[in-house]
């Protein structure tokens, strides 16, 4: 027959005991200590999750909103660009006008003041002429030829004046 | 007895007797009775004669034709000469 030691039965006694308390003082706190802080992990996982998505979602707006800045910049630019190029476009054709207007009005003072020199001119080379003209003939008009032009000049002058006469005595 | 009609004769130098008869002649045709030469002596006339007849005035002057000349090739331009 198998005797049994009472200090062993004790033994397990004590054992078990200490397995009961162990797991209900020991194990149960431990590992619901451990089920939070891995929920407590979980959770600020799942936050860093979320907030990494929403920085996500405003740095793709962000970027969408700088292309579109870009593109709208890009266009400001390319109208800008275009009203330069008109304005310079006016500017120039302005300025040909202008110049244009200037030349006209150049060349239409120099063929004024041209049309006055060679008046002036012609007045001088006239003017000398006649002093040539009447120096020469005070020196050749000799008696006879004073005749001549009395007779001549005097002829016409009559037969004209003997014309108007007529024409009034008979009005 | 009524006075002759008088006529002034302006000429650059003293008329010779034909001038003179040639003037009563061709005078006398527009003149239709006795008239009265007076001369007058002006040399800047140059050559033909100034007459003044009551309010008619005949410039046959070389003086006056060299200035009609004048204004008409300021006027018109020098006249084209032909040649001979």
């Amino acid at each position: 027959m198998i005797r049994i030691d009472r200090s062993i039965i004790f033994q397990i006694i004590n054992f078990l005991t200490l397995v009961f308390l162990l797991f209900r003082f020991l194990f149960k706190p431990v590992v619901k200590a451990l089920d939070e802080r891995s929920d407590r992990i979980r959770r600020e996982f799942e936050k860093i999750e979320e907030e990494k998505k929403a920085l996500e979602e405003e740095r793709r707006r962000l970027e969408e909103e700088l292309k579109n800045l870009k593109e709208k910049y890009l266009e400001m630019l390319d109208q800008a660009n275009r009203e330069a190029q008109k304005i310079k476009e006016s500017i120039i054709q302005e300025a040909y006008r202008e110049a244009e207007k200037i030349q006209r009005e150049y060349e239409r003072r120099a063929k004024r003041e041209m049309e006055q020199l060679l008046l002036e001119l012609k007045e001088d080379i006239v003017d000398i002429s006649e002093e040539v003209a009447k120096r020469i003939l005070k020196v050749h008009i000799t008696p006879e030829v004073q005749t001549r032009i009395i007779e001549e000049m005097l002829e016409e002058a009559v037969s004209r004046l003997e014309a108007q006469l007529g024409s009034t005595h008979e009005g | 007895m009524r006075d002759r009609e008088k006529v002034r004769v302006i000429t650059p130098f003293p008329l010779t007797d034909e001038q003179k008869d040639i003037l009563y002649s061709k005078l006398s045709r527009v003149i239709r009775e006795p008239f009265l030469l007076e001369e007058e002596i002006d040399p800047s006339l140059i050559g033909g004669v100034v007459i003044l007849w009551g309010e008619i005035l005949i410039d046959c002057s070389v003086k006056t034709q060299l200035e009609r000349l004048k204004e008409r090739i300021l006027r018109e331009g020098i006249p084209h000469v032909h040649g001979r």
